[in-house]
Formats: structure tokens, sequence, C-alpha cells
């Protein structure tokens, strides 16, 4: 079948159909390749084409002489229609080639909510959707990112993990596989040598039994094979492959701008937050090669924005000489600059009376929770005088518009708690009614959004038991009520049962993958896109699987619980997670780690520096 | 500041974006040729730069216009050149020259486009050009055409179609025809095929014809590559 040929016939009748056209600026073409690996991202083009790993991967696979990595993308639902219809099977963007004839489709797990859409990829690629039913003829299935820190309710589907940062490993993973590919290796020992190296976790070679209760008793691993897999770390920065001409999408993408990574890591420790934990130990790249590759990607792609990633902007240690110098770039050559997760100090509101001028678009602000005693609890380093304070400068600087984001079903939470989100809100819109002399139409708007907490693996609140939806429901209602005394005050929420579904994807073990295929089996599909997610399906599956969500979304882990994830090392250790967790409760902070160390465990792994106090 | 137009063609699948998906792309373009434009004062500088008339997503046209203003001066040949080098697959500039606007813009200036339409269809005992004739020779050709709100709504398009022709080829059939273009009347190609495939009793399906934008005229006929105050033509 003439993929290309057929394509031309869908397109007129599918949206967007430049979404699977390619041709894209700095697309990859190459010819006779030892392996052709598919990057595949579980969602939409637009999606997939915004995030900044897909552009780093993308660049040090074909950066490999004897690799080929292109693209492959979850059809919208239009599309899929049509290539159903059509049987057209699921193929790359860049040549059209069926991801069935590739050695490799790596997943990149960015979101729980995805996984259904994996499924249906490999069904609409042909490939049987579990790892044994996989035969040599077909592509090995192999995941990474975030989510890859607790794979196992994927392991069914996948023949191998990568745990933790890609840009070595899998240069590693295909030589690997192309010399056994050469001595025509069967599957089965591909996997056995694949599984020594450091950070490739081969879920078949793993095999977990329960207790009566439904608890893990032990994940037993097969003779030769580790017991637990640590996560790989790039350790310099600056000495890692940075997309320099990356891949500049025909169409508009959510996210259609250049990007320059400062720093990955995060020092400071909120209990709540995956991310600080598995991306330590913070490591930054030096103003001069950010500012280099800055440049040089402006230069290549011509875009007119360029964003600084990291988890905390202002954590940068030469933030505002960097952030100057950026912002001069900017003005001589049309550029703006986007800033995201920036801390409202006042270099932060000069730097953004600059970018934002007279149109000031609002300002976004996480407290994460109503009281100091919360904030104490969930260790977010923020104090009523910062919240208060930066607020008093933002309204008299001019901004009209703030949003707030808290997150509710925290552990420890009270209705007091609540009541703090309400305070807070309160106290903001009397500063402004205060700057504007009590005048209405000066007065500003505040945004209160409010997320379900979820508590995710490799984290303190791993074992915190999830609000029932029904609770989530109940305090939402709550501060429905009384945030619509407050005029001005407007306030979005959460879906509850999306909510509770993501706890389920993020804790589940190996059993809940049954429930997943049998969710996408009865039509579930981007779940993570509110206006297709499917609660009652999503049920039906889990009672067809014989599993109870509140088993895993909803139950209190005990201190010597056996976790689904516990084979994963993500270089901070349970001990240091299970102390914190206590520490949670007590209401005791943590200092941020680069004022001393902490203890998590990373030093087994990586030198985290030396400037950072230790 | 200097001020040209440039004539470019679209073909290929990048056929498939967009006409502001199409604006980004030239923008971006001019960025990386580094073809710097003149911006826009006031609160919310843009860049000088005026489309001739969208094109519709999935047709390809070797007429498309953008007239622009630039900090510096440049040399047209190279401008050329350089927006090639770095233009995606598809989008290719054929002709830059200076080009001072009149008091309108070129896209107001648009009253006609030219098309050239091929069918990869049966070939049967039809007479083209009296098909055309007769086609033309109807007091009113009414359309059924959707409204912005979703209903429908009966227009008719005899008064949008200036001129037509029909031929024969080994493939199937070429329509050539000029249709009302630009912000007072417009008629999109598709609505003129759909109504004569009707009218000759064959089948339309969008995704058998290749539509292609020829030229686009001003309202005394001049092709857009000829308007303005210059002497000097493409």
């Amino acid at each position: 079948m003439n993929i290309t040929k057929e394509l031309e016939k869908l397109l007129p009748e599918v949206e967007k159909p430049a979404r699977y056209t390619g041709g894209e600026l700095h697309a990859v073409y190459k010819e006779n390749s030892a392996l052709r690996f598919g990057f595949a991202f579980p969602d939409t083009y637009e999606i997939g084409m915004s995030y900044l790993g897909l552009q780093i991967l993308y660049k040090v696979l074909n950066d490999e002489p004897e690799v080929y990595c292109e693209r492959l993308f979850a059809p919208s639902s239009d599309m899929e229609e049509q290539m159903r219809k059509a049987e057209l099977p699921l193929f790359t963007i860049e040549t059209k080639t069926p991801a069935r004839e590739l050695d490799f489709i790596g997943f990149t797990l960015q979101y729980e909510l995805s996984y259904t859409n994996i499924l249906n990829m490999l069904d609409l690629a042909g490939i049987p959707l579990l790892q044994k039913e996989r035969g040599q003829k077909d592509p090995l299935i192999i995941g990474g990112g975030p989510c890859a820190y607790n794979p196992e309710p994927l392991a069914d589907f996948f023949d191998l993990f990568v745990i933790g940062e890609g840009e070595e490993v899998l240069p590693e993973i295909c030589s690997a596989y192309i010399k056994a590919k050469r001595a025509e290796v069967d599957r089965n020992e591909i996997l056995v040598n694949l599984s020594k190296i450091e950070g490739v976790y081969v879920p078949s070679f793993y095999h977990p039994t329960y207790m009566n209760d439904g608890r893990i008793n032990s994940i037993e691993s097969d003779p030769g094979i580790p017991a637990k897999v640590m996560k790989r770390i790039v350790p310099d920065l600056n000495k890692a492959p940075f997309p320099l001409k990356p891949l500049v999408p025909l169409i508009e993408v959510v996210h259609d701008r250049s990007v320059v990574e400062l720093f990955r890591g995060c020092s400071r420790g909120c209990r709540f937050c995956q991310a600080g934990m598995v991306y330590r130990p913070v490591r930054e790249r030096t103003p001069k090669l950010i500012i280099s590759q800055a440049k040089e990607q402006l230069r290549a792609t011509g875009h007119d924005e360029i964003s600084l990633l990291s988890l905390s902007t202002s954590d940068y240690s030469g933030i505002e000489p960097l952030v100057t110098e950026l912002m001069k770039m900017g003005r001589e050559d049309n550029v703006s600059l986007s800033l995201p997760s920036l801390r409202l100090d006042s270099f932060s509101f000069k730097v953004l009376e600059e970018i934002q001028g007279y149109k000031k678009t609002g300002l976004t602000f996480a407290p994460e929770a109503g009281t100091q005693r919360l904030r104490n609890v969930i260790n977010k380093s923020i104090t009523d005088e910062d919240i208060y304070g930066s607020m008093e400068q933002a309204i008299g600087l001019g901004w009209k518009s703030v949003k707030l984001y808290f997150m509710v079903g925290l552990p420890t939470e009270t209705w007091e708690d609540l009541d703090g989100i309400v305070e807070t809100a309160r106290k903001i819109m009397n500063i402004s009614y205060r700057l504007s002399g009590g005048k209405k139409s000066e007065r500003i708007h505040i945004t209160v959004s409010v997320s379900n907490f979820v508590p995710k693996p490799h984290t303190p609140f791993q074992w915190h038991a999830q609000n029932s939806p029904e609770l989530l429901h109940e305090k939402h209602m709550y501060l429905k009520d009384r945030l619509k005394t407050i005029k001005g005050v407007f306030f979005t929420y959460h879906h509850n049962a999306q909510s509770q579904m993501e706890a389920l994807l993020a804790k589940g073990d190996r059993r809940v993958g049954q429930a997943i295929r049998y969710a996408w089996e009865s039509g579930c599909t981007f779940d993570s896109w509110r206006e297709c997610f499917r609660y009652e399906k999503w049920v039906g599956a889990l009672e067809k699987a014989g599993l109870n969500i509140e088993f895993y979304a909803n139950r209190e882990g005990t201190e010597d619980e056996v976790f689904p994830w516990d084979i994963i090392d993500c270089g901070v250790t349970k001990e240091f997670l299970l102390s914190e967790w206590k520490k949670a409760k007590e209401e005791q902070l943590t200092k941020d780690c680069r004022k001393g160390c902490t203890g998590c465990g990373l030093t087994r792994i990586a030198d985290c520096g030396k400037e950072k106090g230790e | 500041m200097s001020a040209y137009i440039l004539r470019f063609e679209k073909s290929g699948t990048i056929r498939f974006i967009s006409h502001l998906d199409l604006m980004r792309q030239f923008h971006r373009a001019f960025k990386r040729a580094g073809i710097a434009l003149a911006y826009s004062q006031g609160f919310n500088p843009h860049p000088k730069v005026c489309f001739g008339q969208p094109l519709s997503l999935g047709h390809v046209s070797v007429g498309e216009y953008i007239e622009f203003e630039t900090l510096g001066d440049h040399n047209t040949k190279d401008m050329i050149a350089a927006l090639n080098e770095t233009l995606p697959q598809g989008l290719k500039v054929t002709a830059v020259r200076p080009f001072t606007a009149g008091k309108r813009t070129i896209a107001a200036l648009v009253q006609y486009a030219s098309y050239e339409i091929l069918w990869n269809g049966i070939r049967d005992q039809m007479d083209p050009a009296n098909a055309a004739k007769d086609f033309l020779g109807q007091d009113s050709i009414l359309i059924e055409k959707r409204k912005k709100k979703g209903n429908f709504a009966e227009i008719d398009i005899r008064p949008f179609v200036k001129a037509l022709d029909i031929e024969k080829n080994n493939d199937g059939l070429v329509v050539h025809t000029t249709l009302a273009a630009g912000s007072n009347a417009n008629l999109n190609p598709e609505y003129l095929i759909k109504a004569l495939f009707a009218f000759m009793a064959l089948p339309y399906e969008k995704e058998t014809f290749v539509i292609k934008r020829l030229d686009l005229f001003d309202e005394e006929g001049r092709s857009l590559g000829e308007t303005g105050t210059e002497e000097n033509i493409f």
C-alpha cells in the first residue's frame, strides 16, 4: 500500500490535515539506516510538537549515524475514523512508513491519562498489544518519561522502559540492539542484553506476588537481572546535546516558540511534587551557553518568542543578568521572552513590567494551600507576607487580573485550610480596594483555580489516600459557596473522577493494565481531554478487571508497604520519602537542599555540587 | 525603509496549511533569511507585511503576492535566494521587485482570481466547450452556501463567474476560470465546480480535484504583479 497516495485522499476530509503531512523545517530524512526508531507521542501533533523532550531525543537519535528516528502521533478521532475505513496503518510523519516496520517504537509517558492512546496507536499500527504476543518481526515497544517512574500499569504492553533522562541511554540501547540484530539474536536475548544497560527496566523479567489483602508481597527478578533499576541522569548539562535546529511546525502548535533549558532538578523539596524528587540533582547550564543556544535557535527557526524552561526559573543562580541579556537581545530582534514559573520578587516585577508593559495580561501565582500550616505540611516555603506583599506590588504596578493556584485534598487538610483559600482571595481583593480608593471599576479580577491533589509515586505523599471524588466535590462546593460572596472572584476546579483515575494509573500495579485495556476496548481514548473522558466506561473496565479503584487511589499506604514502583530507584531513597511523610504530618519544614544537604540519597549517584553548601 | 512586492508559489503537501499558518511561515522565513522587516509603531508593533488574498486550504498556487517593508535596502535577487534557501518545501518565491503601493494595500486591490482545475475523472461523450457555454448561459446559478451560523442560504454565483473554459485531456478535464475574489465579492472555486458538475451530471468528490490558483487581478484586469507606481514589471 502506498500510504502517501492513500493519505492524500483522506487529507481533504480531516481537520488540520498538516498534522499528518510532515515536511517541517529541520525534519530529518535518511536512507539505509541500521535501526529505525519511531518517537511516539500519545496525543495530537500540536501537543507532541510542543514538547522539548521530543526535540532533544529526535536530535540525539538522528545524530547517531546508524539510526533514523521519525515521529508518530495519535491521530485525532476524525483522522482515526478515516484511517480505519481506508485500512491505513499508523505511519511515521517523515516517510509515511507503517509503524510496525520499525525496530523500536518509543512512547513518551508524560501523563497517565494518555495510556489508552498508546493502546490505540499500537492497534492502529497492527502491532499486538501484549508484549508476550509480539514476535521477532514486531518492533520493540519502549517507554520513557516521568510516568515511567511507575511503569507497572503498562508493564504487559511494553518490552522495556527507560528510567530517567534519555540522552545517553538511548544511543546505548540503539548500539546494543544493532549489534544483536547483526548477530541475529532472538528477541528475548536482545531484551536480556538490553536489561544489562543501566536505566533499562524489562518488565517481563520481574514477577510481583500479592498478599491476600491485595497488596504486593514481593517483586522477584529473574536470575542475573538487577533487583532494582537505577535512573539515568546526564551529569553535566553543559555537555548534553541540545537541539539548535529544532523542528519548526508548519501549523500552530500549543507552544510555538524557541526554548532553552536553564537547569534540571529542583532543590526546594515540595512534598507533593514528583518532578522535584525524580529530576534531582539540580544541574545548571552556564549563562554563556544558554545565550548562545538561544541565539542559534532563534536564528535557525525565525521564532518571535523564546521561553526559559526549568522547574523554577527564579532559582537559576544567575537569573538577573541572564534575563537582562535575553531581554536586550529580544528588543533588538523583536523577540519576546516568556518566563514560566517565576517567583514574584522585585526583580521579577521589573522584568514582567518590561515584558508585559501596558498590556498586562495577567499574573499567575501558586500558593498551593490556603494556610501557613498546610503550606508547612507540603513544604512550600512561602509565607503570607510573600503572598500579600507581591500582590500589593502587582496591583500597584497596574495588574488587573491574577490567577491563584491551589490544591485541594492535600494530606491533613481541614475545612479551616479551605477557609484560608477564601481568606487569601478576600485579602487580595481588599488590597485592590485599598489601592484604588474603594473604586469598584478599578477592582482586580481574581481567578481561584483549584486542582485536585493526585498523590504520585516517588514523593513523600505516595502513602497518602486521595480524597474520594465525593469529598472533593463537597470541598469544591464549600469553596464555591464562599468565594461567590466576594465580588470579582471567579472559581474554577478540576474534574473529580478524572483526578481519581489519574491517581489509579499513577499508583497502579501490573493488574491495572487489564483495566486500561478494557477501557480502551470500550472506546476510551484521549482521556486527558475532559470532553473525551468517559468515567462510566472506566468504572466498567475496572469492574470487568475485578479491581477496586479505592484500593489504589483512596487507601493510605502502610509504612512497610511494597509499592509497585519499588523496583525503580529514582535516586531519592524510600527512607527519605518516609521521613518526609512523617515530618509532613508533624507540620515540619525541610530546608531547600541548596542550603545544605537534606540526605535524600542522591549523593549515592551524583555530585550535587559543593557550592550548594555541603 | 524600502518596500517590495513578491510573488510566490504554494505546492505539494504544504497546500494543507491554512492562511494564518502560511503567514507565520513567511514571518519566520524573513527572520531566518536575515531580512529585517519594518514594524508598525504604537503599542502593539507588528511587521509591515500584507498578503494579497487568502488561498483556501488544500489549493495550490503559482500566483500569490506579499507586499512588505524592510528596514534596509536589499538586492531583490539576493532576497529571492535567501528566502528560497530557508522556506519549507513547497513554498517558493518566484519574483521580487521594489513596490510603492498606491493608497490601497494589495489585498484591497484584488478583484479577480484565475484558476486551473484538474479533474482526473471519467471521460465520456460530453462536449466540454458547449457545456461551459450552456452553464454560463443560465440566468442564474444557485448554490447552497453554509452561513456562519450553520444554516444554509441560497445564492446566485453567476455574477461572480467572469470566464469559464473546459477542455478534455488524457486524464479527465481541465477547467480554466476567472472568479470574483477579494473583500467585495469572493467565490471559492469549489462552489463553482460543485455547481458545474451538478450541471454536467458528473459526480462531485472533493478529493478528485486539484485546484491551482494562477494569478490575482485588480479591477482593470491587471495582474497584481503589474500594479503599483513603479514602471518595471516582473
